[in-house]
């Protein structure tokens, strides 16, 4: 079903629009979500709470495209979940991406005195620096949380190079990073 | 407090759609990328590189770097001119315990500051090295002679053409150099990779541990000493910790909420002691609990003064849990990406001949300039194509914020690129403020250099 259709049956307070937002994007819902829990429960969960979040929201919001919405509410809902768990689990694949930026990162002091919103806006910016394959790498495997090995899958080379490709961006990210934090 | 990570996690939350949309648009419609290598293409690669390492031996380096390497694609700055090409009548020595790689040290470039070596590490077994690899032990040094700076290992840049089993390197070093050569000592040893070690269950039971520790079996001495109220007994446990490399569980003991570890092992394992490389999983909840951040750690003499010198040491780490939990505990290791050994031996390089390859002309000399109340003699301001040297005639407090007082510019006043180290006089007679460019300038390009807002040098 298109989209429009599906946001129509959430504006008709439809519940069969959960049944068709499900159909389409249900998979790659639980996809991050699973990648950032590693809990298929906890997953499912998050998954389902953000179909609530999308019918709690559908109507006012008239989003377009509708799955990037989708899948923000999903993943802001399963780092919320992860945050909330009382001990961090070392295996998430959530956890190692992160750990990555993190390292990458350890030398930009002035982070701390970014709010996020203002760090996000350096990370569109630099995002428009790479090309689009280091950038689609880049997002599959920081914002989607992605296991090198499902990225290896997509681009259609082994693992090891993803690794060294996504160890290159970082160093570009750390470098720019340190450049936007120079003050003249 | 909201976290670095946490931070970096929703800003990257927030990133705009069209980059959702990309991304989610190449998986859906670009499954078979170009990307792509059939599996006889590969096959063809690996007998075209048998073949080329037959006919060139192992002597032969493929990877030949330059200076864009480091610089990037633009650099026309550092001519052959400028650099000096290391063979093999350079070296006067390599030793190499374990014969599993090769160090090619190619180039070097040097002013009187600072000093780049171009390298690279080859597999002379055909084993396939990683880019995030990294050697567990680095040193440099001149031999005699006090090491003035700092030395670490930079990243290449992306353009580097790599192969399966090659990979380059850059060393950079801040170094006061002799008007004389000298010799450097480069030194690698055990060549390590970051693999996803699987999680393991250790067999071990912990209540039983506990009961057969019995209670307040503390240390008589070192009680109320170090970060925690006191420390639990060594008793000689024999339970090797997974992924350790030779790290006991010495004794385990429970009092007051506190679980407490007693490990045993090697004196350079404090990386592992250190981190969260062990956890215990409650089966009721699948909750994972790290052992707390603080620790202790002393080899045996402290404990024992006739206890010799020995080559490990005691290290205390401990859980907060209540008792009832202990019989639910299980205690496990990995579950996380670590440094582990791929590539072992001890790599030794002898350079004899070391020298600036770059002289730096002189800006200005003799000025006196205020500076934390004083005043301050400036004997001379160099430049050379990758470094600013401004040299005190006095050893001066760096603490005041000397680094941020001088600035550097072109002859459009643009500020350069640079960043501002401080560095002491071996003999503690001067200091050396100093700033290295992040790309190489030529010469003549520094137009003004002020302090403090006012100029010091110009050009015009």
């Amino acid at each position: 079903m298109e989209d429009s259709k599906i946001i129509e049956l959430f504006f008709a307070r439809s519940e069969q629009a959960i049944v068709e937002l499900s159909n389409k994007y249900g998979k790659t819902c639980f996809k991050i979500a699973l990648n950032i829990l590693s809990n298929p429960l906890d997953a499912e969960e998050c998954v389902n709470d953000a179909y609530l979040g999308v019918w709690n929201s559908i109507p006012p919001q008239n989003p377009n495209p509708l799955y990037s919405y989708v899948y923000r509410i999903v993943r802001n809902l399963s780092i919320k979940r992860y945050h909330a768990n009382t001990a961090v689990k070392r295996n998430s694949l959530y956890d190692v991406s992160f750990n990555e930026l993190e390292e990458c990162l350890a030398t930009v002091s002035y982070i701390d005195e970014y709010d996020a919103q203002e760090l996000s806006d350096a990370i569109n910016e630099f995002l428009g620096t790479l090309n689009s394959a280091n950038r689609i790498m880049f997002m599959r495997r920081y914002w989607f949380s992605e296991s090198l090995a499902d990225i290896a899958e997509v681009f259609g080379i082994t693992e090891h190079n993803v690794a060294v490709r996504l160890y290159r961006i970082r160093e570009k990210m750390r470098k720019f990073m340190n450049k936007k934090g120079v003050r003249i | 407090m909201i976290s670095k990570k946490e931070k970096i996690s929703e800003a990257i939350g927030n990133v705009e759609n069209k980059y959702i949309e990309e991304a989610l648009a190449y998986g859906r419609d670009a499954k078979v990328s170009r990307f792509r290598l059939t599996k006889a293409s590969v096959a063809c690669i690996v007998l075209c590189m048998v073949s080329l390492m037959s006919i060139t031996g192992f002597a032969m380096s493929y990877l030949e770097l330059s200076w864009k390497d480091i610089f990037g694609e633009e650099q026309t700055v550092i001519s052959d001119d400028d650099e000096m090409m290391i063979s093999s009548e350079h070296i006067t020595e390599e030793i190499t315990e374990e014969d599993n790689l090769q160090i090619n040290i190619q180039k070097v470039i040097s002013d009187e500051r600072a000093l780049y070596i171009l390298y690279t590490i080859r597999g002379n077994k055909g084993q396939i090295l990683d880019a995030n690899g990294r050697f567990a032990n680095f040193q440099m040094y001149f031999p005699d002679k006090m090491m003035s700076g700092a030395f670490y290992q930079m990243p290449l840049k992306s353009t580097v053409q790599e192969n399966i089993n090659e990979l380059g390197g850059v060393i950079y070093a801040d170094w006061q150099a002799d008007t004389e050569e000298q010799e450097l000592i480069l030194q690698f040893s055990d060549w390590q990779e970051k693999e996803m070690l699987a999680p393991v269950k250790v067999d071990f039971d912990l209540e039983e541990a506990v009961q057969n520790a019995g209670k307040n079996v503390r240390l008589p001495v070192h009680s109320n000493q170090w970060v925690q109220e006191y420390l639990w007994q060594p008793a000689g446990g024999q339970t090797e910790l997974p992924y350790s490399n030779g790290v006991f569980l010495d004794n385990i003991g429970w009092e007051d909420g506190i679980l407490q570890f007693v490990l045993r092992g090697p004196v350079d394992a404090w990386e592992w002691f250190c981190g969260q490389n062990f956890y215990l999983i409650d089966t009721r909840t699948d909750i994972i609990i790290f052992p707390a951040s603080l620790g202790v750690g002393c080899t045996p003499d402290a404990l024992d003064k006739t206890i010799g010198e020995v080559d490990w040491q005691y290290f205390w780490r401990y859980f907060e849990v209540e008792e009832e939990d202990l019989p639910f505990l299980e205690l496990y290791c990995g579950g996380k990406e670590a440094y582990v050994t791929k590539v072992t031996g001890d790599y030794k390089v002898i350079i004899d001949e070391i020298t600036v390859t770059m002289s730096s002309e002189r800006l200005v000399e003799n000025i006196v300039l205020e500076y934390n109340g004083a005043p301050e003699r400036i004997e001379k301001i160099e430049c050379s194509k990758i470094t600013i040297g401004i040299y005190f005639a006095e050893c001066i407090d760096s603490s005041a914020g000397i680094l941020e007082m001088f600035e550097a510019y072109d002859v459009e006043g643009n500020i350069l690129d640079y960043h501002w180290a401080y560095t002491a006089d071996a003999n503690g007679e001067g200091s050396l403020v100093w700033a290295v460019f992040d790309e190489p300038q030529e010469q003549g390009t520094i137009n003004t250099i002020t302090y403090n807002g006012e100029v010091i040098y110009s050009a015009n």
